[in-house]
């Protein structure tokens, strides 16, 4: 392992953006060469050191403090502890996290998991996990889809979308329920790419809904998941959809697909 | 005459002379009411200096489009672009400031995107999925695997896209690549790209940039809305506008700069335009002290299945050099030279000739003098475009291996046909830059 490695990280927060940059490039050259086949083992070590760097917590405030004070109320050093108490600057540990999206190991998924937690960073996790093809990585996405923040839940489901399989697909169709509107649109254009065709009745639905953001953009899933169920060899589902199209409210450039697909 | 497409093996190939399905014109069916005699009424997405200087002004200068609207995240960059209009003495152009605004209007047929690359996808798929046609400008993507989506939303909708590839529709590239696969300069053996600065015979162009403070952004720009799906970072002057072309987040340096025109020319030689190289072994230099981040020296080999070799590099000047068996070619936009000069003086037609005749094997190369001429004429008959999506995608994928094999350092198998690498799991991660939340294809 190369011994710089701790120092590139300690400098990606250095307030010289030369030097900061160029530890994050000796980082990255790092990890792009690592990912290469049969460094199986490197890309483990090295996901140990940017995965503990991205976690590593500054060592907690302790003993008490004059009475009233931050310190001695155990409430607010609790929050601090989940929120801010990071070792190193929350631009370190984005670029950590995205170093490790970099690495094509298991490795890497816990710390990542972990950093799903990060107010700061987790954005970034989630992006990188989102590279990750593995069913750990499925798991901690579905898990974040628990998570507060709109955005960045309507982000986690559109990470899921690009994953195959059951677990994905229901956490998909339950973030279709999601109060939240910027999740449930972002649910609709998720289920679209499963080629599933149950997930047009859902979608189909949804066409109903009272926003008018989220009945538009409902039709508009619909015309990709008939799309999706053509390209997987499902045509006779795709045809009742793109019939379907046809003759509800959906726009006039969805009906155009769907008669560009059936033929008229 | 082994090589040789006859004209027929040609047309059946070749994207550039489909007819899109038996597409209903929706440039005909008149979404808005527009009969098909009528003005093609075009939205501009992103003027800055591209969009300004190149599109608006060509577009204004059109007496079949007409600009209804004009739209960027930079208010200064908007507004100037709509006193253009208005000082040209058109109508004045719808003002807006969200690409998504520009979408809903039923009165725009068509949008010019010219925004930064990492834009592109986003933009183009959701005016298709509006029932726009689209000019996007090259390289069409910023990264592989949304190209192939960009595509295939396209065919579903029966788009026509045009990609700024403007060079397919230059009559020097056009003739250059028709003696090439006409075999004039005997079996091709290679391709060298020179991505250098046009007229010099170095890359010397290509800069590391400047380091700037982080600062607050100018009044009018919602840099926010600027940076969209790419990561977050702060403003500064050095990551935006012209500048975004040298940092990975929003491009790909000169490779997808230039290397969109070049390395499309050589694909389009080779009869690549559904496919690509199958080989990628890349050197490039990366300044770590930054700000760009883009590889500002290159050397890209690709080997393709008919084992020709395409060398891509920033030296030697700016232009296409085709190496033959019996000599060479070479081409730029300033001029179009031969190893045997005679070779140029065959009788042609005109410039914008589509055939070339010499040996009686007759190969016709689509195409028009004129790339936005090409892009309205297409959406009135609804055919591919010189430059269809399928081209953009794959000819900017090209570009973007050569990129990753500079990061890598180490040589690539690819496979075109599925769109991967083989054996390489962390190559195949930079194949896809996931969107920042909430933006998502």
């Amino acid at each position: 392992m190369n011994p710089a490695l701790l120092q590139w990280i300690d400098q990606m927060g250095d307030q010289d953006q030369v030097v900061a940059y160029y530890a994050y490039q000796c980082l990255l050259e790092e990890a792009l060469r690592a990912g290469a086949p049969g460094q199986e083992a490197k890309q483990a070590a090295l996901a140990e050191v940017l995965g503990k760097a991205l976690v590593a917590r500054a060592e907690p405030k302790t003993g008490g403090g004059r009475p009233g004070s931050f310190e001695s109320n155990p409430f607010l050093t609790a929050v601090a502890a989940r929120t801010a108490a990071y070792e190193h600057p929350a631009q370190v540990r984005r670029n950590l996290a995205r170093l490790l999206g970099y690495l094509p190991h298991e490795a890497v998924v816990p710390y990542l998991r972990e950093a799903l937690d990060d107010l700061e960073a987790r954005e970034t996790a989630r992006q990188s996990l989102e590279l990750h093809p593995s069913d750990n990585a499925t798991a901690a996405l579905v898990q974040a889809l628990d998570s507060a923040g709109a955005v960045f839940c309507a982000g986690v489901v559109n990470s899921l979308a690009k994953r195959r399989g059951p677990e994905a697909a229901a956490a998909v169709r339950r973030a279709a329920g999601d109060p939240q509107p910027e999740v449930r649109i972002a649910a609709l254009y998720a289920l679209a790419e499963t080629p599933d065709a149950s997930h047009d009745a859902i979608l189909a639905k949804m066409t109903e809904a009272s926003s008018p953001e989220e009945a538009a953009a409902a039709h508009v899933a619909r015309a990709r998941l008939a799309d999706t169920l053509w390209r997987s060899g499902g045509r006779a589902a795709a045809e009742r959809i793109y019939r379907s199209i046809l003759e509800s409210g959906a726009g006039e450039p969805q009906k155009v697909a769907a008669r560009l697909a059936l033929g008229g | 005459m082994a090589g040789v497409i006859g004209r027929r093996t040609f047309l059946r190939r070749s994207a550039s002379g489909a007819l899109i399905a038996a597409a209903p014109s929706r440039a005909a069916a008149g979404e808005g009411g527009r009969s098909p005699s009528d003005r093609i009424r075009v939205g501009l997405i992103g003027v800055g200096v591209r969009g300004r200087d190149h599109h608006l002004r060509f577009l204004l200068g059109n007496p079949r489009a007409e600009i209804g609207a004009i739209c960027d995240v930079d208010r200064r960059h908007a507004d100037l672009a709509a006193r253009i209009a208005v000082d040209a003495g058109r109508k004045k152009p719808l003002i807006f400031y969200d690409f998504r605004r520009i979408l809903e209007r039923k009165d725009i047929d068509a949008v010019v995107v010219s925004t930064p690359d990492h834009w592109h996808s986003i933009i183009l798929i959701q005016a298709i999925e509006a029932g726009k046609d689209v000019y996007c400008e090259k390289p069409l993507t910023l990264f592989i695997a949304e190209g192939r989506r960009m595509a295939e939303v396209a065919r579903q909708y029966g788009a026509v896209v045009q990609v700024g590839s403007q060079q397919r529709s230059d009559w020097r590239f056009r003739q250059a690549v028709a003696l090439v696969r006409n075999q004039r300069i005997g079996r091709l053996r290679k391709i060298t790209t020179h991505l250098g600065n046009p007229g010099t015979t170095s890359g010397a162009f290509i800069h590391p940039g400047v380091w700037e403070p982080a600062r607050t952004p100018p009044e009018g720009l919602d840099f926010d809305m600027w940076l969209g799906p790419a990561p977050y970072h702060d403003y500064s002057p050095n990551r935006c506008h012209f500048e975004f072309r040298y940092h990975l987040d929003h491009s790909g340096g000169r490779i997808t700069d230039w290397g969109a025109h070049h390395n499309d020319i050589a694909q389009w030689a080779l009869g690549a335009d559904q496919s690509g190289p199958t080989r990628i072994e890349g050197r490039g230099g990366f300044n770590k002290a930054g700000p760009y981040d883009y590889a500002n020296f290159m050397e890209v080999r690709y080997r393709y299945a008919n084992g020709v070799e395409v060398i891509c590099e920033n030296e030697g000047g700016n232009g296409v050099r085709f190496h033959g068996a019996d000599g060479w070619i070479f081409v730029s936009r300033l001029r179009l030279d031969a190893s045997d000069p005679e070779i140029l003086k065959e009788p042609v037609a005109a410039p914008d000739a589509a055939a070339y005749d010499r040996r009686n094997e007759r190969e016709e190369i689509p195409g028009t003098d004129e790339h936005h001429n090409n892009w309205l004429d297409c959406i009135k008959s609804r055919r591919r475009c010189a430059a269809d999506i399928e081209m953009g995608h794959r000819s900017a994928t090209v570009c973007h291996l050569g990129n990753i094999a500079m990061r890598l350092g180490r040589p690539l198998e690819w496979d075109p046909a599925r769109e991967e690498f083989i054996g390489d799991a962390g190559a195949n991660i930079l194949k896809d830059k996931p969107f920042r939340a909430p933006w998502r294809l």
